[in-house]
């Protein structure tokens, strides 16, 4: 019998989709994984660093990030996650937690457990595929993030940070425009690419007085995407989807 | 330990600025910020740090003697330099 598709199941499908081709029973194999729900408030660690998880947490609402605290309090964001993001999908080979997952917003994440998620590994060749071009495409990312704080100006780290978060964001089909609400603060932000919030501030104000993007009130819009690929020096190439949405 | 302090204006949105000296020697550059940074309007921001171990973007510091305090500490961690 085919068994139902719930929202979590169906934004890991979409995932998946997204940058691997699946078959009628590898969706099958995927909707008959066991989760249990859990909601976090904002702020909130899901996973902690040094922790030891049993379960992967799939992202199902909301926005999560992984971030490590340095020496002095400091804390470097290294990724942004999306729902349908598995961003602790390691911890089914790696067993201890080398960073933090953090919940930007209130989120809604389905744990899976290691012992599922192996098995469908052992049984589903074309899932284990996917899991791994997940990971795979996870590194990229890090090699572009770490391109960028070495390398690229403050215009440029935020220019490029906003055309992944849209891309990203139009290949889950969570949205159509290039539009989005800000999931992430500007103290976020600038944990993230290396800066200040004071950077992060002229930045923004920099890039609307150029006309690239427009901010009203939590919604950011893009108003010239050509204009801001370029002053981002953005090429999706390094995200690996299969069809570029932008 | 005396720093001394020199207005002076900066690009950008943020105009006022002081160069920080210790005797003749520029050790840090602040920015007094502008309406534009909200809640962090009047603060001191370290925009440039010559010592070592003090980290250029740190603050915003409500007051300029917090900011001169932060940099008198980036140089006291790093004597070799002074």
């Amino acid at each position: 019998m085919t068994q139902a598709t719930t929202p979590e199941h169906a934004r890991l499908i979409r995932k998946l989709d997204s940058i691997s081709v699946l078959s009628e029973e590898d969706r099958e194999a995927i909707r008959r994984l066991p989760f249990r729900e859990k909601l976090f408030g904002e702020n909130q660690d899901l996973v902690r660093q040094g922790d030891r998880p049993s379960e992967c947490c799939l992202l199902v609402e909301g926005f999560v990030c992984r971030y490590k605290v340095l020496g002095e309090g400091q804390r470097q964001i290294m990724s942004f996650h999306l729902p349908g993001d598995i961003p602790d999908l390691q911890s089914l080979h790696l067993k201890v937690m080398d960073h933090s997952l953090g919940a930007l917003t209130p989120v809604r994440v389905a744990f899976i457990p290691h012992e599922a998620l192996e098995e469908i590994t052992h049984t589903r060749p074309t899932v284990t595929a996917a899991f791994w071009r997940d990971t795979l495409i996870d590194a990229s990312v890090f090699r572009e993030w770490l391109a960028g704080v070495g390398r690229r100006s403050a215009y440029q780290r935020i220019a490029h940070l906003i055309c992944e978060l849209c891309t990203r964001l139009k290949a889950l089909g969570l949205i159509d425009e290039n539009s989005f609400q800000l999931m992430v603060t500007q103290a976020e932000v600038a944990d993230a690419l290396g800066l200040s919030s004071v950077h992060v501030n002229r930045v923004l104000q920099d890039l609307r007085r150029d006309g690239l993007i427009a901010i009203q009130g939590r919604v950011l819009k893009v108003l010239d995407w050509e204009g801001l690929k370029e002053a981002g020096d953005f090429d999706s190439e390094y995200l690996h989807l299969r069809h570029d949405p932008s | 330990m005396r720093l001394t302090l020199r207005p002076v204006e900066l690009i950008g949105p943020d105009r006022e600025g002081r160069l920080v000296f210790l005797e003749e020697r520029l050790v840090a550059v602040l920015s007094k910020l502008g309406e534009l940074h909200e809640d962090a309007t009047g603060h001191w921001f370290l925009e440039a740090s010559f010592t070592p171990t003090s980290r250029s973007g740190a603050g915003p510091f409500a007051t300029l003697e917090d900011a001169l305090a932060a940099i008198g500490t980036g140089l006291n961690a790093s004597p070799g330099i002074r």
